[in-house]
This record gives structure tokens, C-alpha cells and sequence, in this order.
């Protein structure tokens, strides 16, 4: 119930929203489709390695990947949802940040992040390389998901996220300091691992919300 | 409160958003753009009949809108606040405020 007190009526409300996002998250396809997709990356730089040489094939594979994720995924998820989530906890329509605040969110914080790594190495080792650019590459993309998981547990209320998101971060961290023959194994290792926590997480999720949430019958107001 | 014990501010109670499933109900809907039956069902807690009552004297007042289409064969209900239904919940937010402040001051 609401509460009345100064204040204490927005975070309440607040609670509820935060609720609802979490209901919405609950059946696992954002980790399933954010593994696909981190999987994805990862393997331009197998085939980037593979076609060694062929730059424009690596190239071209990692922006159809991207280009697919970004046009079809929610087109998926949605159709997904459509027939396995919302005939089992119904369907809500949450309110949206406007897209051009998102992209400038976004785009802020991945070039905080860049500006913090660069200043970081640059005071570690003195001197920034594209060898010892890629080697922390991991770093860094653990730092860019730790952006994304802490919006989604501010989002959700969900601290498991933050649990994901440090999980992440170490992960990078481990994959940069250890030195890997290439210098783009570190990064390829990052990515394909990640995707595919983040897959079996998502299934692990989609399975239990199976289960726990059978398929109402029909619900109606008559 | 006021000194002379002015009460208006509860009697200025908004009735009709002030039984505690109608405020849940408006809560839940505040806080999304729309919603289906089975959804505020869920979140609020109650009975298919209960919810739907209370959404038709919503619906009658003006504060929700009630879309019914059929997905496949499937009745579907979709409810969102009107703008009078969000203004009408801000205010009684305000009120409230007011009744309470005024009532931790005695």
C-alpha cells in the first residue's frame, strides 16, 4: 500500500515500477539474447583470426551481426514473449526513456569508461600501445557491461545484477593479466565466455519461469 | 492542519480512489503506460470479479481506459490511466500528503 509520509509516497511508486520490471525480466530472454549476441561478437574474432588477412570479410560479418541484433532481436524477443511470457504473468507496457536520453546515456558512459582505462594504463605502464590497448580489452568490456547490468538492477530492483556485473568486471580483469600468445585471445575468450554465461543463465531462467508460471486459462473481466 | 482545526483537506478525499484495491489498482497503472487484466491481477492480488468491479467504477469515473480485443481466440483487456485518471491519482497523492503532515502535527 501506498504510503503517505513526505517522500515516501514517490518511493513506493517507485517499488511498484520496480516490480513490474522485474516481472517482465523474469523469463530470461534478455540473458539469452545478450549471450547470443556477445557469442556472436566473439566469433568475428575467431574469423577475424581464421580469414587473417581477409579484413573486409571480418569486417563485414561483425557489422551484419550487430546489424541483425539491433533490427530483429527485439522483433524476436517480442514475438517470444508474445507467445510463452505474458499468457503466464500477463503483460504490462512500461514507460520508456526517451531514445535520444538513452543514446546519450550510453554513449556518456562508454566514453567515461574509455577515458578512465586510457588514463588508468597510461599511469600503470607509462605509455599506450595497441598491443596493451587489446590485452585490456576484456577490462574494458567487462567495464561497458557493468554500465548495462547496474542500469538493469537500478531498473528491476534485482541485485543480482550487480552480482552478474562484478562477476564480469573480475572476468576481464583476469583474461588482460593473463598473457595469451595473441593478443586477441584475451578478448575472444572474454566474449565468447560471457555469451555464454549469459545464454545458460537465460535459459536456466526461461526453464524455471516455465515451470513456476503454468499458462493461465482464460482471464477475463466478464 | 490550520489552527482553527480545518478539516477540509480530508474531507477533500478523493472517495472513490481511496478504497485501498481502486489505489492499488491506479498505483500499478501510474507507474506503466497500460496493462493487461492478468497483469494487475497478478500485481495487486485480487479476484478476477473484485478486479473487475473495481475497474468498472473506474471506468465510469473516467480514470482508466478499458480496451478489449480478442488475441486469436482469446479475450484480451488492456487498462491505462486517462490523463484526468493521472491527475485525479496526483492529487490525491498531494491530499493525502497534506492529511498526514497535518495529522503528525497534533
Amino acid at each position: 500500500m501506498i504510503k503517505m509520509e513526505k517522500s515516501m509516497n514517490e518511493v513506493d511508486l517507485k517499488k511498484i515500477e520496480q516490480k513490474a520490471y522485474k516481472e517482465s525480466m523474469q523469463d530470461g530472454f534478455t540473458e539469452i539474447f545478450a549471450g547470443i549476441l556477445l557469442i556472436g561478437v566473439g566469433f568475428y574474432f575467431v574469423v577475424k583470426v581464421i580469414f587473417a588477412g581477409i579484413l573486409l570479410i571480418g569486417v563485414g560479418f561483425y557489422f551484419a551481426v550487430i546489424l541483425f541484433a539491433v533490427l530483429f532481436f527485439p522483433r524476436i524477443v517480442e514475438r517470444l514473449k508474445r507467445r510463452y511470457t505474458y499468457p503466464r504473468i500477463g503483460y504490462a507496457k512500461l514507460h520508456e526513456d526517451p531514445p535520444r536520453k538513452t543514446a546519450r546515456g550510453i554513449f556518456s558512459y562508454m566514453l567515461l569508461v574509455i577515458v578512465v582505462m586510457v588514463v588508468a594504463l597510461f599511469i600503470i605502464f607509462g605509455d599506450i600501445s595497441a598491443d596493451l590497448w587489446y590485452r585490456w580489452s576484456p577490462t574494458l568490456m567487462g567495464a561497458m557491461l557493468t554500465g548495462g547490468l547496474i542500469y538493469l538492477a537500478d531498473k528491476s530492483a534485482d541485485p543480482r545484477y550487480y552480482g552478474i556485473a562484478v562477476f564480469g568486471l573480475v572476468a576481464g580483469g583476469v583474461l588482460s593479466v593473463y598473457r595469451f600468445e595473441s593478443t586477441w585471445t584475451g578478448i575472444t575468450v572474454y566474449l565468447l565466455f560471457m555469451g555464454s554465461c549469459f545464454f545458460g543463465l537465460g535459459l536456466i531462467r526461461f526453464v524455471h519461469f516455465l515451470y513456476e508460471y503454468p499458462v493461465q486459462e482464460e482471464i477475463t473481466d466478464e | 492542519m490550520s489552527e482553527d482545526g480545518d478539516f477540509e483537506p480530508i474531507a477533500d478525499i478523493n472517495r472513490l480512489i481511496h478504497e485501498p484495491a481502486r489505489l492499488m489498482i491506479l498505483a500499478h497503472l501510474y507507474v506503466v503506460e497500460s496493462a493487461d487484466f492478468l497483469f494487475l491481477m497478478r500485481q495487486t492480488g485480487l479476484t478476477g470479479g473484485n478486479l473487475s468491479s473495481h475497474m468498472s467504477k473506474l471506468e465510469e469515473a473516467g480514470y482508466i481506459k478499458v480496451d478489449k480485443e480478442f488475441v486469436g481466440k482469446k479475450p484480451h483487456t488492456m487498462l491505462s490511466l486517462t490523463s484526468e485518471g493521472r491527475t485525479a491519482f496526483r492529487e490525491y497523492v498531494q491530499n493525502m500528503k497534506q492529511v498526514l503532515n497535518g495529522l503528525s502535527e497534533t
